[in-house]
């Protein structure tokens, strides 16, 4: 019972977002989908096709990158820029931190549409890569990685909405941590090829990760659990983070109050209109 | 829209101890021919109006409270229960979990309980605390109660607001209880000051905001907070509805303390802020059902509030417009309407007409005169003088964080006196102030030639008097 209202409480945070992606479905397949598609077709065809091997093999390799890639693309940039603009020109977000909502609410709502979007994308990417590569085996347990990255690089593009003030501010997020990772993070190549340097500082970073469980899911090559375990502590990062960040936006109880500040007890029990009688409740009939 | 009554959304409960009134057993509902029928006859009526009719029915307990009347097995297998109806099974002193009653209460969309049927002291009473414990305001029909004991139906009737069949119907034809306000009781408070400050500072940096701000709003008025630009305004509007942490100082919404009672607090409040805050992709509708959504009412209550809210908007097919698409007053109403569709307690403007015509200012005051004669509370920053003078029933000026009077218009005005003389000095105008027209006409009388004009004192003159011309930018 309390679960279904927790996450009726989820679903009324992400309705808002959820209907915008429905009225808008075409334009935000596009935005998240172009990009991962032409990595796979120039990346898979053109730089594969020059390949040892031909262009199949390689295609083969890097849909499980290009899928763990698709996560971010998805998730990240539209869950930023719709939180910062609701922030700070809709201010729809004070708005709702006026509602009796739950901070986690709050924050798994407006992280649901991104996984929302990149579930849908990474599903089409998929199909088209079985299309186009028939010997990729759909293992279903990809979805779980992509519902993983989804939330994970959602809950990232929610923590630099809160703490940016400008658009500016997100852009550069995006060039520091965003564009290294989608080339960087074994999407296109075995992290294992890079220099090891390179690799102990990518293997810190999370695309890394979903790569890697992806292609272990997809490519039949075992599932990491230290990537799984690195994923739920990114998870667990981002949330906190959030959570802090929210928490601290709101006058909540569990957040400290200044030292300054030392409410006075309530009054209880007092009253200005004199009762008929003595009476304490359950005291009988 | 018909907005209820008090902002009451009336469920009728017909507390069914030891089956009086199962009517089908006739020897015991004879016994209370009178208060059965009138019972009967308020709850024919609000079955009519489509209101909720729910009975608490106890049908065991112990060989005191258990009906031992004939045939007692067949009618209660025989008994109706509706859908809404809470049976108690097993029960020792008649007592049942009040959080039951208020479930399905709410979950009928209502907020208050009118109460009927048995009065015994620990019924009625726990009811009424255990309603105010679940957020309900209950009243009582004591001339469709049995009671085992008068006094048990007299004290129903001093500490629960009496409505007679009267009364029901006029509310259920959608005419205001004006003879019938309810007794406020919030958690151990009896108040009728639904937001009351003490002691309020909030500092930022180096910068006292707001220094020690002391104020109270009434139950049912319109408050107004007027002061210049950069008075503290907008940091007290945003301290009291729970945005902004104080620094130091005790902030009550309906009792609750905003600092260790935050939820409560704050699902009393409703704020329409400077800025429109609505989400400019999303339409009217679906701005306004999602924040129905957010304010937890009930699925099935949503559509209705909806269109409540869309008939008080009076914007007809624009519901469906992307609010980017309004204009700067009809985004402005549509926030309002939308932070009222949880029907708070109390409704929190800030400087609402701040940049509007003149043609969209008037819109909006309609809409606050309406809201607030159908029960809301308005507490309400402005920097427009006329706005204040036009809607308010107290007005504080606030200047440079400090509160420097509190009162009517009126008593605004004698403080500083009730009529003025402007006249001309050099080729500036001044103004002073007197308690009387003969006051003010001696004085008018010794500056000779110079061009003078005598009037009522206007808020506006209070305003400056209080503020200093600089007030004026």
């Amino acid at each position: 019972m309390r679960t279904a209202e927790y996450l009726r409480e989820v679903y009324s945070v992400a309705w808002g977002d959820l209907v915008y992606i429905k009225e808008n479905l075409p334009e935000v397949m596009i935005t998240g989908l172009v990009g991962p598609l032409l990595y796979l077709l120039a990346f898979g065809y053109g730089v594969g096709g020059s390949m040892q091997g031909g262009g199949e093999e390689y295609v083969r390799f890097i849909l499980p990158g290009i899928i763990a890639l698709t996560t971010v693309a998805c998730t990240f940039s539209s869950t930023s820029m719709r939180v910062l603009v609701q922030r700070l020109f809709y201010m729809s977000f004070d708005e709702l931190l006026l509602c009796p909502v739950r901070v986690s609410s709050v924050i798994l709502g407006k992280t649901l549409s991104g996984m929302i979007r990149s579930l849908i994308s990474c599903t089409i990417l998929l199909i088209v890569g079985c299309i186009i590569s028939p010997g990729i085996d759909p293992n279903p347990l990809i979805f779980p990685v992509i519902i993983a990255g989804g939330l994970m690089f959602s809950m990232f593009g929610l923590l630099a909405a809160l703490v940016t003030s400008k658009t500016q501010h997100l852009t550069l997020i995006t060039s520091i941590f965003i564009v290294p990772m989608t080339f960087l993070c074994g999407t296109l190549f075995k992290v294992s090829d890079l220099p090891e340097v390179v690799s102990w500082a990518v293997y810190v970073l999370p695309l890394t990760h979903i790569s890697e469980l992806s292609r272990g899911i997809m490519l039949d090559e075992g599932i990491p659990l230290d990537s799984i375990i690195i994923v739920a502590i990114y998870i667990c990062l981002f949330f906190g983070l959030c959570y802090r960040r929210i928490a601290t936006r709101r006058n909540r109880p569990g957040t400290r109050p200044p030292a300054s500040y030392r409410p006075r007890r309530t009054r209880r029990g007092t009253s200005s209109t004199p009762m008929p009688w003595t009476w304490s409740p359950r005291s009988g009939t | 829209m018909r907005i209820d009554p008090l902002g009451k959304k009336l469920a009728l409960v017909i507390v069914d101890m030891q089956n009086k009134f199962v009517l089908s057993h006739e020897d015991m509902a004879r016994q209370h021919d009178e208060p059965v029928a009138r019972m009967n006859e308020l709850a024919a009526m609000f079955r009519e109006a489509g209101r909720p009719v729910i009975h608490v029915r106890f049908i065991g307990g112990n060989e005191h409270h258990r009906y031992q009347g004939p045939n007692a097995d067949e009618f209660i297998s025989e008994m109706v229960i509706g859908e809404d109806d809470i049976v108690i099974e097993k029960h020792h002193m008649n007592c049942f979990r009040e959080s039951d009653l208020a479930d399905v209460v709410k979950s009928r969309g209502c907020d208050s309980i009118l109460l009927t049927g048995t009065v015994t002291q620990y019924c009625v009473i726990s009811t009424y605390f255990g309603a105010f414990d679940h957020e309900l305001t209950p009243y009582i029909s004591t001339d469709a109660c049995i009671s085992t004991k008068d006094e048990y139906n007299q004290a129903a009737s001093v500490i629960c607001k009496n409505l007679d069949a009267d009364d029901v119907r006029r509310y259920l034809s959608g005419q205001p209880l004006e003879d019938c306000p309810p007794i406020v009781y919030s958690r151990g408070r009896m108040t009728d000051h639904i937001v009351e400050v003490e002691d309020l500072t909030v500092v930022f940096g180096d910068f006292t905001a707001v220094d020690g701000v002391s104020f109270h709003v009434e139950r049912g008025e319109v408050f107004g907070f007027l002061g210049p630009n950069g008075a503290g305004k907008t940091t007290t509007i945003r301290a009291v509805t729970t945005i902004l942490r104080p620094t130091s100082g005790r902030i009550l919404i309906d009792g609750f303390d905003t600092s260790t009672q935050f939820l409560e607090a704050r699902k009393r409040i409703g704020i329409a802020q400077q800025h429109i805050s609505l989400d400019s992709d999303l339409t009217i509708k679906q701005n306004l059902k999602h924040h129905a959504m957010l304010h937890k009412i009930p699925k099935d209550q949503i559509e209705r509030k909806v269109e409540e809210s869309a008939a008080l908007l009076e914007l007809g097919d624009h519901m469906n417009k992307k609010v980017q698409e309004l204009s700067g007053g009809w985004k402005r109403k549509s926030a309002i309407v939308a932070s009222i569709i949880h029907d708070p307690a109390v409704l929190f403007l800030d400087e609402p007409t701040a940049g509007l015509d003149t043609r969209s200012r008037h819109m909006l005051w309609d809409l606050v005169r309406r809201l607030n004669r159908s029960g809301t509370t308005i507490f309400l920053t402005t920097h427009y003088i006329e706005e204040a003078e036009s809607l308010c029933d107290r007005v504080a000026i606030i200047d440079s964080g400090h509160i420097i009077a509190v009162g009517t218009v009126e008593e605004l005005r004698d403080m500083i006196g009730r009529v003025t003389v402007e006249w001309e000095e050099g080729e500036s105008v001044r103004a002073s102030h007197f308690s009387s027209r003969e006051e003010a006409k001696t004085f008018a009388e010794t500056l000779g030639d110079s061009y003078y004009n005598i009037r009522r004192t206007t808020l506006e003159d209070v305003f400056l008097e209080l503020t200093g011309k600089e007030g004026l930018q």
